[in-house]
């Protein structure tokens, strides 16, 4: 009985798809922050959310090997899709840059009133206020220990009173924490300006089975404008 | 709030070492997640629960209260009765919701004997009566103090205890859950529930207390020969790291995987799904949902006061969305049951037969995909 009302619906359910409906495969371009802004800098990976008649569909942390130095390059290192959407609902997406921290540094979103095949862009804008930046090549510490042995990382000053620049971990960040070089951005002790060049810093790498704790500079790089710890 | 379930929150403003706490975007965020269809615990709540029970009401408590009952006495003696009439409003507050406490009879008789001089004060001879009446029943047997109280005072009380030894008497009789828990009736340890306790007429206040358990107070009016029965719960009282002690940890970087575990005795605590601590970070804040969402981190960017909503309300319903699609996953029993497979078939044959009669225009569906375009060569 089973099979036979099985079989009944599959031969219905493929006459219907065999008639005259059509599929419609949309696309979406995520546009780069338009220059001059440079909030872009220092995204490590992207999420994207597509929204539709109250589902959300969420991708995965895409992220590249290395995260984003040129406002060019400011782009999702793969391509998110989403099937069965209804082509006449309204659907919402949602890109979310990141930066190694899991920090939202860039963001943004649109409402496609229908699906359709024409190509739809959205850009991609700061989130506010844009931090600055400091970017940080951690294997230059760990003395040939993969990166992935590395678990969370601390990045403090001692300049007027002990003061904690960075703290990220890879139970939050996720995916983000992976591209090599990191780049996090700043909320506090570090001036957008590159006024605080040359402060001295300490890089603390967690995770390792001997704690690795670096003195280093924090050196504003004036054509780059940001803080690399050198 | 579509397709989001509502949930049990609890929003916990957090202090950062310099002592700043975002209680204004932590109260903006609780009214939004209301707004969201949630039950939201505020910050004031949240700290209250987690105190109860964990507030001494003994002989320190006691002798603060002494203290600014003398005070009140000072400023009466200063004819400053707006003062004094304060002063005793706020320890009758403290004494009424710390049931009296249990560090001695001597705040709540000293506490009457103030409303009674400024009864006196202002000529008002009744009430000043009663709450002559209402020391006496609170310490019955006690002695007042010649440094403390005139000669006028100490007769005045020992003449009226002397009349009302000869009323009759009254009694409670309390009950508890869970029993065995300690009974102190104005401020004096009395007997162990479940039991029944005789007084002298009048007002009176009881505090109950029982290890790890937040303490329960009842306040009482004995008539004449009278028995007054009360029945109370004591619930248990939060044990887990104070929320003093979950900030400093928070803003310790090598200790704050720890603080986010303490949160979660927390949530299990207030009974909540979820809560939701709101940490000062320099002019930012920076958000920790605990305990965390599935695949997700318990800590949110750091991001400004005002995106703080937004943040969470859109973190909450990435949660609730993936529960409903999990929760739809392992609904998939149906198949179990041949009546099931009838039913599905023939609803299945009617549909699509009615929808090749009924359907006003060819279906569609379709796909989206996100991508960016290929940057520029370097």
């Amino acid at each position: 009985m089973k099979t036979l009302f099985l079989k009944l619906s599959a031969s219905l359910l493929l006459a219907a798809s065999c008639g005259d409906s059509a599929k419609v495969d949309g696309l979406l371009y995520v546009d780069p922050v338009p220059e001059p802004d440079r909030s872009c800098i220092g995204v490590a990976g992207f999420q994207v959310v597509i929204s539709s008649q109250g589902r959300d569909s969420t991708s995965e942390q895409l992220v590249g090997p290395a995260p984003v130095f040129d406002t060019k390059r400011c782009a999702l290192s793969g391509s998110f899709m989403v099937g069965d959407l209804d082509v006449g609902a309204p659907v919402t997406v949602t890109v979310t840059g990141y930066d190694s921290s899991g920090a939202a540094r860039v963001g943004g979103t649109t409402t496609l009133t229908k699906l359709q095949a024409e190509p739809s862009h959205i850009t991609l804008h700061a989130i506010s206020p844009t931090l600055p930046l400091l970017v940080v090549a951690r294997s230059q510490w760990l003395a040939g220990a993969p990166l992935s042995s590395v678990t969370g990382m601390i990045v403090a000053t001692a300049k007027m009173q002990p003061m904690e620049l960075v703290s990220a971990n890879r139970m939050d960040a996720g995916r983000y924490f992976d591209p090599e070089p990191a780049a996090f951005g700043v909320a506090v002790g570090l001036a957008a300006d590159g006024a605080d060049t040359d402060l001295p810093i300490t890089v603390e790498l967690l995770g390792m089975a001997t704690q690795i704790r670096q003195k280093a500079t924090a050196v504003w790089d004036p054509t780059r404008l940001y803080y690399e710890a050198r | 709030m579509a397709g989001a379930r509502a949930e049990r929150l609890a929003v916990l403003p957090l202090e950062s070492p310099d002592g700043h706490v975002a209680l204004g975007a932590a109260d903006k965020l609780a009214a939004d997640l209301v707004r969201e269809g949630h039950r939201v615990l505020s910050g004031a709540e949240v700290a209250a629960r987690l105190n109860a029970g964990n507030q001494s009401a003994g002989r320190d408590w006691a002798a603060e209260l002494l203290k600014d009952i003398d005070a009140g006495r000072a400023a009466l003696t200063r004819l400053d009765q707006a003062l004094a009439s304060n002063i005793a409003r706020k320890v009758g507050n403290q004494l009424a919701s710390g049931g009296g406490g249990t560090g001695g009879p001597d705040p709540l008789i000293q506490w009457a004997l103030l409303q009674r001089q400024l009864a006196m004060t202002a000529s008002d001879t009744s009430q000043a009566a009663r709450w002559l009446d209402a020391a006496i029943a609170f310490g019955p047997d006690v002695e007042l103090d010649p440094l403390r109280h005139p000669n006028i005072e100490r007769d005045a009380f020992a003449r009226r205890r002397a009349a009302r030894r000869n009323e009759p008497g009254g009694q409670l009789s309390i009950a508890t859950t869970p029993t065995a828990v300690e009974v102190a009736i104005d401020g004096v340890r009395r007997c162990e529930s479940p039991c029944t306790v005789s007084l002298m007429p009048g007002r009176h206040l009881a505090r109950m207390t029982l290890p790890a358990h937040a303490a329960a107070t009842i306040d009482f009016e004995v008539a004449p020969g009278a028995t007054v029965s009360r029945r109370v719960s004591l619930a248990p009282a939060y044990s887990g790291a104070s929320l003093h002690v979950i900030s400093a940890m928070l803003a310790d970087p090598h200790r704050r995987t720890e603080g986010a575990s303490a949160l979660e005795p927390v949530a299990r605590f207030l009974d909540v799904d979820h809560v939701i601590a709101i940490l000062p970070w320099g002019e930012q804040t920076r958000f920790m949902v605990a305990p965390a969402p599935p695949d997700q981190a318990r800590f949110g960017p750091v991001i400004a006061p005002a995106d703080l909503s937004p943040a969470v309300i859109g973190r909450l319903r990435a949660t609730h969305d993936e529960a409903a699609r999990e929760a739809s996953k392992k609904s998939t029993a149906w198949y179990a049951s041949p009546i099931t497979w009838l039913i599905v078939g023939g609803a299945a044959s009617l549909a699509v037969g009615g929808y090749f009669i009924l359907r006003p225009d060819p279906s569609q569906d379709g796909t989206l995909t996100v991508t960016s375009l290929p940057p520029p060569a370097p």
